[in-house]
């Protein structure tokens, strides 16, 4: 059984993780910990199929939820639940080294499904830098770098203006950019409207989209999408339907903290937000596994995704 | 006029001397006044009434321990501002691999280990931030961890010249080498570590068992790990700063414990930290090194040198002598009831002082022959004493509220009481522990 302690812990752990790391690394990293948590597992058949259950329930319960990391655990559990069901029904004995070893198996699955998805996307952003394009960029995003990367492997001649952020992820997007030798500039991202004329592009992460038709992003994204709606500046936003997050949108993807800030021997209390939201009508083009989107697009796709897993949010008690 | 003024004050030296160090121990305990400021008042005070002068000032002071300590605190910094402790801690969590047990062991033992050769102030500051951000993020109660480390950070220290200041105290006063202490040392330190480490695992049981039947605890485990060995990928570690830093530390101790020179131990540590300092110019700057030595914890010791010796020089110290010569004839019962008496008192009073205060009280009383058996003994029961003694309370030692401070900003809360209950009862076990060894050597 799981406390709300433990499940607290785990929220903690995953948001921080997926600051380090970045939402698509730290679902691989989970991953493979949860590969290790069966090899090292010491039970019996019966408890490895509760404590799989319990898996499911921590990352259902966590705050904010992240839904890749959810859609993998999930897939898992359901196909490992349909194999015992089968061999229970067909009286099959499965030893509990068979049953790891299967889960093993979904594991890797699940995970080259994923690296699949996200190869499909970097094929499908090939048409998106141009030569002498000027792109903004914002966020940390390890799509992103792969999207650049994959230009740069192509040939393509192209410039970075970095809308400056907080240092730790200014430092991540900076080291990135000198390591591959990416030309590249850094300006305030509240003094866009400085240089709004070298812009060609926008290419910005996302956490996922949401039942309400919003880009769940990093904190400051929101504004700066809005600035360039209004000055039809293009917004790219690289994507894969795996990240998408088929449930009512009741939390806003966001953990609030108040900081007790003290500036002139004057203490006051900071709101702080982990992320930021706006609709997807802002963005251009989605660059998904499935193709380059519009938003009317992708918002299309995502109500059909959403009524399929009708069954999927019932069964394990998602609302 | 002055003159005739101070001649009024003459007869009553003694009991001004007295008042003066009973001011600077209040001052300790009840932070009225901060310490170092209480003595530099008192030696003011002192000085015009003309009961000490400034060359009699001078020879006071033990500038053996000054360096030794001096020399100490810049090997401390250097393998700081290395990264070479954050290094080591993460290579020793990932041998963990994520098992509450294993982390329990291996994070009393590093405890214990740089406790020996390091500050234990240092050392908890390096540790408690580790151990409180990976025992939350696997879902483990980061007290038991803690509170473990405080005690073995006390133990630790006491086997060691280094390891506690008061342990430089003695030894410098008795010329003992770095080797002497280990050799008189080593068993009951030793014995009282398996016996608290047993009795810290059957009370904390339920937060440090094997979790190898949750899938769940053992993936939050592992994460974590990930988790941390990312985070230190994105920390700056110059390797040649690391590895210059290991190796010239490595060449200090080894000097320290071996001496092969003959060398006095202050020259030793003053020299590897000159040498460590020299090289670490390349990488940092030197001056955040002398920035971070607490010069603060230099001044203490040098007025608490120069409040023990006017306390000798008026004599105040002779009644002790007295007290305890008239009613203790053998090295057993003399080093019973020096180290209980300190080992229980070490738990509300800083331990230094009281030390300090002891070398002289002791040094004419073992001289004199008056005490039969291993008096050398009578000096490792003070060390015991006073070492063990600070496990008592979260007030016994500066490493113990380094630790209730660190913790308490990182949310976790230790209360005196909370500490008392085991802390006491656990110090109490390690002077028992210490007595049969102290029976069977005397």
């Amino acid at each position: 059984m799981l406390d709300q302690n433990f499940i607290d812990s785990g929220s903690l752990l995953f948001r921080e993780t997926e600051q380090i790391s970045g939402t698509r690394d730290f679902c691989f990293m989970a991953m493979d910990s949860f590969e290790k948590a069966i090899h090292d597992f010491s039970g019996d058949e019966i408890s490895l199929q509760e404590e799989v259950a319990d898996m499911v329930k921590l990352v259902k319960s966590t705050s904010p939820r992240i839904s890749l990391l959810m859609f993998m655990v999930f897939k898992i559990a359901e196909e490992f639940r349909i194999y015992t069901s089968k061999n229970a029904s067909e009286n099959k004995n499965q030893t509990i080294k068979e049953q790891k070893k299967y889960l093993e198996t979904l594991i890797h699955d699940v995970k080259e499904r994923r690296k699949q998805s996200a190869k499909k996307l970097i094929d499908f952003s090939k048409t998106v830098i141009q030569n002498n394009d000027t792109i903004l960029l914002h966020d940390a995003s390890h799509s992103i770098f792969d999207i650049l990367c994959q230009a740069q492997k192509d040939g393509k001649n192209f410039s970075i203006l970095l809308a400056e952020r907080e240092k730790k992820k200014n430092m991540l997007i900076i080291r990135f950019l000198l390591k591959h030798n990416l030309d590249f500039q850094v300006v305030p991202e509240y003094l866009l409207s400085q240089v709004k004329n070298q812009i060609t592009k926008a290419i910005f992460g996302a956490v996922t989209i949401n039942s309400l038709h919003e880009v769940i992003s990093d904190a400051g994204t929101g504004s700066i999408v809005t600035q360039l709606k209004d000055w039809n500046i293009p917004v790219y936003i690289p994507i894969t339907n795996d990240k998408f997050s088929l449930w009512e949108a009741k939390e806003h993807h966001t953990y609030k903290t108040k900081r007790l800030k003290t500036a002139d021997d004057i203490e006051y209390e900071k709101l702080t937000f982990s992320h930021d939201r706006y609709k997807t009508d802002l963005v251009t083009y989605f660059i998904t596994n499935k193709g380059i989107l519009t938003s009317d697009e992708l918002n299309k796709k995502y109500d059909s995704y959403y009524k399929e897993c009708c069954y999927w949010r019932e069964r394990n008690d998602i609302m | 006029m002055f003159s005739d003024f101070l001649l009024f004050f003459e007869p009553y030296q003694t009991a001004i001397a007295s008042l003066f160090f009973v001011f600077v121990v209040s001052a300790m305990i009840f932070e009225f006044v901060d310490k170092v400021l209480a003595m530099i008042i008192s030696i003011c005070i002192m000085m015009i009434l003309t009961i000490v002068s400034p060359h009699e000032l001078i020879e006071m002071i033990d500038f053996n321990t000054i360096f030794l300590l001096l020399g100490m605190m810049i090997v401390v910094e250097i393998t700081k501002e290395s990264r070479l402790l954050s290094w080591m801690n993460i290579k020793i969590v990932q041998t963990t691999k994520g098992d509450p047990l294993i982390l329990f062991f291996l994070f009393t033992l590093t405890t214990f280990t740089l406790s020996t050769f390091l500050s234990n102030a240092t050392t908890m500051m390096v540790l408690v931030p580790l151990t409180i951000g990976i025992t939350k993020s696997m879902g483990l109660d980061p007290k038991p961890y803690l509170l473990s480390e405080i005690i073995f950070s006390d133990i630790g220290g006491a086997l060691t010249l280094i390891g506690d200041p008061t342990n430089i105290l003695i030894g410098s006063a008795n010329n003992f080498s770095f080797s002497d202490f280990i050799q008189n040392l080593w068993i009951p330190i030793f014995s009282i570590s398996f016996v608290i480490f047993g009795v810290l695992l059957v009370k904390y049981w339920k937060y440090v068992k094997p979790i190898d039947k949750s899938v769940s605890k053992l993936f939050l485990n592992n994460l974590s790990l990930r988790k941390i060995e990312e985070e230190f990928k994105h920390k700056k570690i110059n390797k040649n700063f690391l590895i210059s830093t290991a190796i010239t530390l490595s060449i200090t101790v080894l000097a320290l414990i071996f001496d092969p020179f003959g060398l006095p131990i202050s020259y030793i540590a003053f020299f590897g930290g000159t040498i460590m300092l020299l090289i670490a110019t390349k990488y940092t700057d030197s001056h955040k090194v002398f920035h971070n030595v607490d010069w603060h914890m230099l001044l203490f010791f040098i007025g608490l040198f120069i409040h023990i010796g006017i306390l000798e020089k008026v004599g105040a110290l002779e009644p002790i002598t007295l007290i305890l010569e008239g009613n203790f004839t053998t090295a057993f019962e003399l080093s019973m009831v020096i180290m209980w008496v300190v080992g229980l008192l070490s738990g509300f009073v800083e331990n230094i002082p009281l030390v300090a205060m002891m070398i002289p009280v002791l040094q004419p009383l073992l001289d004199s022959g008056v005490i039969v058996g291993n008096t050398e003994m009578v000096w490792y029961a003070l060390s015991l004493g006073a070492c063990l003694g600070g496990n008592g309370s979260l007030i016994g030692s500066s490493a113990n509220m380094i630790v209730a401070q660190t913790a308490e900003k990182m949310g976790v809360k230790i209360t005196f009481w909370e500490y008392f209950k085991i802390g006491y009862p656990i110090t109490v076990l390690a002077l028992t522990v210490a007595s049969v060894f102290i029976y069977f050597v005397t």
